[in-house]
């Protein structure tokens, strides 16, 4: 089996308590804030696509692509989802799809609010609010919109995805796993890594989108693509 | 039939990416080119000198030990919990 996620038992109980606590809260708050979506047209006719996006970002976290050094790393796909659905429908699909895995023993059911903290609330909407930020600014240069968006993506899902590992780490520390001197920088090498190719393969796939699909980006307005 | 026309192109996708995902896998785990170090967060743990322990209860799906397996039941329960999701969540709002 492979193990891609915390499992039951790594993080001590008190984390455990907080970070479910605080996904539950997102989770509620996001879901009121997608239903008002959820009445326009394009939200119903985009459904299936929600699936098969959520079908991709299950099926990508089991490729476990190799790295320099004796370890592996796999997308995530919390920036690359709230790119597309938005940053509260990306909580509640990576909170689904860690969920499933948990029924697999890839990540503890218990450890399923940390992980979704990590990957669904600070990759996803930290992450988003990254992007924006990054996309802004290049908006202000010459470069082609559309390209904009694709780089805003790669470097806000790495940006992200240190964030998250720094997060991981303190929640490592706290548990009594390693020391702040040892866990932080490790978390930060090995993630600086796997970064890249979640960078890369969220990059690509949203510029597959922009060229099939542009509509199924769902915060084209709020991101200024079009 | 007419909404089963509407949501064709939809439903093809559906298919095709599901078609293309598990084809992704097969191949990866036949030729072997996924890797089976692990990843940043378990390498960082064992290297830290954490030891696994026995887990506080069993998996529902733990029975499932390939990965390829696994893979392809994962990504068809996926599909169809967030399609029910989003769904249900779409067509509640309307009711009201």
């Amino acid at each position: 089996m492979i193990i891609i996620h915390i499992n039951d038992g790594i993080l001590a109980p008190i984390p455990i308590g907080v970070l479910w606590i605080i996904t539950i809260l997102t989770i509620t708050f996001g879901y009121f804030k997608i239903r008002k979506l959820f009445n326009s047209e394009d939200y119903e006719k985009f459904i299936p696509y929600i699936g098969v996006l959520a079908a991709v970002i299950f099926a990508f976290q089991y490729v476990n692509y190799p790295i320099i050094g004796g370890s592996s790393g796999h997308l995530i796909g919390g920036t690359l989802v709230a790119v597309i659905l938005g940053p509260w429908a990306s909580v509640l699909v990576l909170f689904l799809v860690l969920m499933v895995q948990s029924l697999f023993g890839d990540g503890g059911l218990l450890a399923l609010g940390a992980n979704t903290f990590n990957m669904g609330i600070i990759c996803g909407i930290i992450g988003f609010f990254i992007v924006v930020g990054i996309k802004r600014l290049l908006d202000r240069t010459k470069i082609q919109n559309t390209y904009n968006i694709i780089v805003s993506t790669a470097i806000g899902s790495y940006i992200a995805l240190l964030i998250a590992s720094i997060a991981c780490g303190i929640q490592l520390v706290i548990s009594g796993i390693g020391t702040f001197e040892f866990v932080i920088p490790a978390m930060l090498f090995w993630y600086s890594l796997i970064g890249i190719g979640e960078a890369v393969i969220s990059a690509l796939i949203i510029f597959y989108i922009l060229k099939t699909k542009p509509n199924f980006i769902m915060t084209q307005k709020f991101l200024r693509i079009f | 039939m007419e909404k089963l026309k509407e949501y064709k192109w939809p439903i093809i996708t559906i298919f095709l990416t599901i078609i293309i995902l598990i084809f992704m896998l097969s191949i990866g785990y036949t030729f072997g080119f996924l890797s089976e170090n692990p990843d940043g967060l378990e390498k960082v743990i064992e290297d830290a000198g954490y030891v696994e322990q026995e887990g506080l209860w069993v998996p529902i799906l733990s029975w499932v030990e390939n990965n390829y397996l696994e893979g392809i039941i994962g990504i068809v329960i996926i599909t169809l919990i967030v399609n029910i999701f989003f769904y249900f969540g779409i067509k509640s709002k309307k009711n009201k």
